[in-house]
């Protein structure tokens, strides 16, 4: 090796990026070259002052002037309403991610689901019987909503708040159509949107559809579901059996709009299908004509999200036709969901793989099963500082994805967890007593009890850690559960 | 586990912007570098630096490769830069004709300003390897990546940049012996 050769490697060996071979011929040359020896130190010094300045830079405190810069001035932005739009940070909450969308009408359908449980619920009371009794005669009848949500508004957000107000128009014959208006602000940015959603039960589909941004989704309802909605929405009468329990107070008489109306309220839980905390509803019924005229729900999910939600302006004996009731999706408009979505099968089986794909993903359980829980946590698996295998190669084929097909993808996944979260919700809602012990039980605690709901006056069913599946007696499970740690 | 930038980015547009701090500790070593060459007095780079990862932060919805954040930095540092440059010179000319006659403090240098200024005059692929290398602690490998060349290339363009940096550093030097 001569010198020119040497002179040529030498920053490749100060940085330790020659081969072997070529690392010990350079270090042979130098044991005998003077010259190279001193250029040598030449590039050792100033690879040594390019390492020093960049410890000296890199230590600057600027982060935290950075961050508190973009903070003072996100906030002047959202001062300036032609300058909110500028304000990132929720840009991609509502229309790219299906999920949220998903979750967002699961919610607004709760809600609905709520409604109608109270209504049919308020029976305890002469007053309500009679008012129960009007209201199932009723063939269809419109509705204004307000909301307010404020915590966790969608899974794997920070903390915002979303309002919501709209019109709902519920038709035995037709189905549900809402026509509602969002704002949602999270971190300070706020985002509007339109979303019109129809609930067919004769089609067996849901079509939520935000015209701003010319894109639709269908959801295709699984039999276990729409036998299910069909009933509710057919017979209140299912309601008051579910809620007959529920504890109300006659609040006395008050006015509403020149209408002189009677107050029912109600802490009990069990009003919004045992689903909630930290529930109270207020019914205000027109003393004449023994309709509600207006209702007012508070309640709180899973400690993350408290909504308060206001029905007003009730039009009883609606007339509506079938046209109303046909979606209108101009040509132009695109689909998130090619080929639409099926909601899963609310089932027992379902549930399982539900359970199975969470503990594969996470290594674990869920902590609880609410539909709004399994979405956080599953979504938190993709910022997991330990991920489980599954998780990554899931991430890594994610990555794989062109954007286009990434929603789809989501929806497949998302769907045995959707499957348990909806069966846990069903089994709540229709009094069967369902447990949950997933914030102690692994998957290797093969013996205890994860999940129960009853099955008989005497019986209950029983997913064990190991995920077998068993119907066992009232003793034995009082057995089982007395053995949990606590 | 090191995160590509462009997850960071992904994350800061679904609504975590705090998760921009991890950007803004990465890249500050190097946008500093890059911009104390530029514009030569610290607090002058530092101010800048600032407003660059402001504007980045806000103009992120813009990036169209996350994958290639750190190179759009750059170029709006360079906006910046020329920004200032333009403020600092109508400053100059105001402060010189309030105060003729006194003879204005110079302000405070960077710690190497020599070696920065000499990093600033390094050809674009030649400062990128370098700035990724010393100030934003990249290996090779991870250079290779983002800048989507072989690593043969990577390692090239480091030797020549050295080469750059020693021939601009002794004319520096040389500059400044005649001065005296």
């Amino acid at each position: 090796m001569n010198c020119a050769e040497c002179k040529e490697l030498l920053v490749g060996y100060v940085e330790g990026f020659l081969d072997e071979s070529q690392k010990q011929t350079v270090a042979g040359h130098l044991t005998s070259c003077r010259s190279c020896r001193a250029e040598l130190d030449v590039v050792r010094g100033l690879r040594e002052r390019l390492v020093a300045n960049g410890k000296v830079l890199a230590q600057t405190a600027l982060e935290n002037d950075v961050m508190n810069q973009i903070v003072r001035e996100q906030n002047v932005r959202l001062k300036t309403p032609n300058r909110i739009s500028q304000a990132i940070g929720i840009r991609r909450i509502l229309m790219k991610n299906p999920i949220v969308k998903l979750a967002a009408a699961a919610v607004i359908v709760i809600g609905v689901f709520a409604v109608i449980n109270f209504l049919g619920g308020t029976g305890s009371s002469v007053t309500l019987a009679a008012v129960l009794e009007r209201v199932e005669q009723v063939q269809a009848f419109m509705y204004k909503m307000k909301m307010n949500t404020t915590g966790n508004i969608q899974p794997g957000m920070p903390p915002g708040e979303q309002q919501m107000e709209g019109t709902i128009t519920i038709s035995t014959e037709y189905g549900m159509k809402m026509d509602m208006d969002m704002n949602m602000v999270v971190n300070g940015a706020s985002q509007k949107m339109k979303q019109l959603m129809y609930v067919l039960p004769n089609e067996k589909k849901v079509y939520m559809i935000t015209p701003e941004q010319k894109q639709y989704i269908t959801i295709e309802f699984d039999e276990s579901v729409l036998a299910r909605m069909k009933k509710q929405s057919n017979d209140p009468r299912e309601f008051l059996r579910q809620v007959v329990n529920s504890k109300y107070t006659d609040i006395g008489k008050s006015v509403i709009d020149g209408v002189e109306v009677e107050g029912f309220e109600t802490t009990d839980p069990a009003c919004l299908g045992g689903m909630m905390e930290d529930v109270k509803v207020t019914l205000w019924v027109d003393r004449k004509t023994e309709l509600p005229v207006r209702e007012e729900m508070h309640y709180k999910m899973n400690d993350q999200m408290q909504m308060e939600v206001e029905l007003y302006d009730f039009q009883w004996y609606a007339q509506v036709n079938a046209d109303e009731f046909k979606p209108v999706i101009p040509q132009d408009y695109t689909t998130l969901l090619p080929g639409g979505y099926k909601m899963p099968s609310a089932s027992e089986e379902g549930a399982i793989e539900g359970l199975r794909f969470c503990e594969q993903i996470m290594g674990r359980y869920p902590k609880k099963i609410d539909m709004m829980n399994l979405m956080n946590e599953i979504v938190a698996i993709k910022d997991s500082n330990s991920p489980t295998g599954a998780a990554l190669k899931l991430k890594e084929e994610m990555d794989k994805l062109p954007e286009e097909e990434k929603a789809k993808k989501i929806m497949e996944i998302m769907r045995p967890v959707q499957s348990l979260g909806m069966f846990y919700m069903m089994l709540a809602q229709d009094k069967k007593e369902p447990a949950y012990y997933g914030e102690s039980v692994t998957p290797a605690d093969a013996d205890r009890v994860l999940m129960r709901w009853k099955v008989s006056d005497s019986e209950y069913r029983v997913i064990y850690g190991d995920l077998r599946v068993e119907t066992i007696t009232a003793e034995k499970l009082a057995e089982l559960e007395a053995a949990l740690p606590k | 586990m090191y995160e590509m930038d462009q997850y960071y980015v992904e994350r800061c547009l679904d609504g975590h912007p705090d998760d921009f701090r991890y950007l803004v500790r990465r890249y500050q070593g190097a946008l500093l570098a890059h911009l104390a060459g530029k514009l030569g007095n610290k607090d002058n780079a530092e101010e800048a630096a600032q407003e660059t990862l402001v504007r980045a932060y806000f103009g992120m919805d813009k990036l169209k490769k996350p994958e290639s954040f750190f190179f759009w930095l750059l170029g709006i540092a360079d906006h910046v830069a020329k920004e200032h440059h333009r403020k600092e010179q109508i400053r100059r000319q105001r402060e010189t004709i309030r105060s003729f006659s006194q003879e204005a403090t110079s302000p405070e240098l960077s710690q190497d300003y020599a070696l920065e200024s000499a990093i600033a005059e390094l050809p674009e692929e030649y400062r990128k390897v370098v700035l990724l290398r010393y100030y934003a602690s990249h290996s090779c490998n991870q250079i290779a990546e983002s800048m989507a060349m072989p690593l043969g290339t990577v390692t090239k363009t480091l030797s020549r940049a050295y080469a750059m940096l020693r021939q601009s550093l002794q004319q520096q030097q040389r500059a400044k012996t005649y001065e005296v």
